[in-house]
């Protein structure tokens, strides 16, 4: 019996310390499930995270995976944050993650709310170039620290918005997402009803048309022979020319391609982000 | 002098048969082709003139009953009101004022009230209570006045034309514009066109009404009156040159316009249209007409004597527009969120 307590004790032991120490599910920020990271490397990153959320208003997490389900690694992030409903204002509100993908080789940063609006097209690829030595490296614990320092930096400092740092049709759309979850604009109500409206106008109007006669004759219905042309000439007399240089869209991150947009993702969750193989 | 033909075997007035085209007596069914049709009886016109406000009368007496037919000043064929027998004022028929052609009636009275229910029925926007039938009786037929004018045209253009291409030779495109300058000299007949010459008939509605086959035009003879109303012109060839140019005018532009192909932009610098009248025929042309009222509005049935084409325009119900434009709108609105739907 004594034994069977002991085991039993043994077991428990085993069986708690096998989840993270920090038990409260509230409080994980890191999620290492390809097993990069050591115990102790991510009980730090994960008290960093928690430290810099009040100040940022946003949550930071970092997700790492060998096994994808599949999906690819942007998506597969994006459904991470839906799934757990993360955001440090509301459900889907303010958080940001960092997905190390070791089967694709791909590194992702997600963006959502506070984070989608601050995260330009620029300072994701500035986050990513930050950390990307290290990531090449193999260097899994100083590239989350690099993730969290510039997540820091660039969520403190509201973006400079002009025609050179992003689209800034974009970044106005991004603000308006910020706020509430929008339907694709084909969506709305209001474009619907304008479309529909403009149907029904139209068919009323042929209708109408159609409740009068039109004249129906013209030149042919009276001309005896049809038109005689009697003399013709066309005579060239200038060419002139013009050129313009073709712009070509190039992809503006460095890495092995990539480079963030804003999207809707399977959940209808509004995303930034952008990412790179290594 | 009032005419009007005698049936040889009975005595009856004869009327224009639009089935036949023959003379034919309603009362003893007897044909005549219209130009054996001889035997006539006449009655002297009274010399008596009421003129009134607007416009004078002029006095017939009638030769079947002998009741006076009050015309107005340009009514050529009429029937007594007393006795329903055709009357035929000849002296607006005859001299300068004969016509040259006519086009006789082949739409029937009985096909024009069937063609014109069927397009009471058409409109989807007609309202409800938009009764077709009541006055359908009152539908006429009427020989209009037209003048059918001949012009030879001739229209000279010059224009800019431009052709644009573009090529493509590494990063650069380059867009190449050609300049050409153009000149074309364009001559056409244009034979017959219509111009109706009747004060009482709206012009545009009698626009509406061509083309007439002219293969069916015939001399004149006054015994296609017979059983139809039938106006004199209002106005003569000269008056009424202005609306045959400005057709013939837009006619030989577009033609020598259209010769002007394969540009990617035309500029008409300058224009030369001279139209050269080659004369003018007073023609008859067969429509039936039918007034209606609804809703304290005035409209006007036509219908194309000769080819069968309607003109005329159906009232049309505010309510059922609303309808109309409510239910496409909700429909529309409706597949549109269905469909959406499934595509997010």
């Amino acid at each position: 019996m004594r034994h069977f307590m002991s085991a039993l004790a043994v077991f428990c032991l085993l069986f708690f310390s096998a989840v993270p120490s920090f038990a409260n599910e509230d409080r994980v920020r890191v999620f290492d499930y390809a097993d990069l990271l050591t115990e102790e490397e991510e009980q730090k990153l994960n008290e960093l995270c928690l430290g810099k959320e009040d100040a940022l208003e946003t949550e930071l997490y970092i997700l790492t995976t060998d096994d994808t389900g599949g999906k690819e690694t942007v998506d597969f992030t994006d459904d991470f944050g839906d799934d757990h409903a993360f955001g440090y204002d509301k459900e889907y509100g303010n958080y940001m993650i960092l997905c190390i993908d070791m089967q694709n080789r791909i590194v992702w940063l997600s963006t959502s709310g506070k984070a989608e609006m601050y995260f330009t097209e620029e300072r994701i690829d500035a986050l990513l170039d930050d950390l990307y030595a290290d990531l090449k490296a193999g260097n899994y614990y100083a590239t989350c620290y690099s993730y969290i320092q510039s997540g820091e930096k660039y969520l403190s400092e509201k973006p400079v918005v002009n025609e050179y740092t992003t689209d800034p049709d974009r970044y106005k759309d991004t603000i308006y997402k910020y706020d509430k979850e929008p339907e694709p604009y084909y969506m709305r109500w209001y474009f619907r009803l304008a479309v529909s409206a403009a149907v029904g106008a139209i068919v009323v109007a042929i209708m109408s048309y159609r409740a009068k006669t039109h004249m129906t004759v013209n030149g042919t219905t009276y001309s005896r022979n049809g038109a005689q042309v009697y003399q013709h000439s066309d005579s060239f007399i200038r060419r002139t020319t013009s050129s313009r240089r073709i712009e070509s869209n190039h992809s503006s991150s460095g890495g092995g391609g990539g480079g963030g947009g804003h999207h809707t993702s399977s959940g209808g969750h509004s995303h930034g982000g952008g990412g790179r193989s290594f | 002098m009032v005419r009007e033909y005698e049936c040889p075997s009975c005595g009856a007035a004869m009327v224009f048969d639009s089935k036949s085209q023959m003379l034919l007596c309603e009362h003893c069914g007897t044909t005549r082709a219209v130009a054996q049709t001889e035997v006539t009886r006449e009655a002297e016109e009274k010399d008596i003139f009421y003129t009134g406000k607007e416009a004078s009368f002029k006095r017939y007496t009638c030769p079947s009953c002998g009741a006076e037919i009050l015309t107005d000043d340009y009514t050529a064929a009429t029937f007594c009101s007393f006795c329903g027998n055709p009357a035929l004022m000849e002296d607006r028929l005859s001299g300068e004022k004969t016509p040259a052609r006519i086009i006789p009636f082949k739409i029937t009275k009985e096909q024009a009230q069937n063609s014109y229910r069927t397009w009471c029925k058409r409109g989807m926007l007609t309202p409800k209570d938009f009764t077709s039938q009541s006055t359908i009786e009152k539908i006429t037929g009427m020989y209009v006045p037209f003048w059918l004018y001949d012009y030879s045209a001739r229209a000279r253009l010059k224009a800019n034309c431009t052709r644009v291409s573009r090529e493509r030779k590494g990063d650069m495109e380059y867009t190449h514009t050609d300049h050409y300058y153009v000149s074309r000299d364009v001559g056409d007949d244009f034979m017959g066109i219509p111009v109706d010459a009747s004060e009482k008939m709206p012009d545009d509605i009698m626009d509406r009404l061509e083309p007439f086959a002219y293969n069916e035009l015939r001399s004149f003879d006054m015994g296609y009156l017979s059983g139809f109303l039938a106006e004199k012109y209002n106005f003569d060839s000269e008056e009424l040159k202005k609306r045959a140019e400005s057709r013939v005018h837009q006619y030989i532009f577009k033609e020598a316009r259209d010769t002007i192909k394969g540009y990617s932009s035309t500029m008409i610098t300058e224009q030369d249209i001279r139209l050269h009248c080659q004369g003018a025929s007073y023609t008859m042309l067969p429509v039936w007409l039918l007034n209606y009222r609804y809703k304290g509005k005035d409209y006007l049935f036509t219908l194309n004597g000769q080819t069968g084409k309607i003109v005329g325009s159906l009232p049309v119900s505010k309510g059922k527009m609303a309808i109309w434009f409510a239910g496409v709108t909700a429909a529309v609105y409706l597949v549109l969120t269905i469909v959406g739907g499934l595509l997010v």
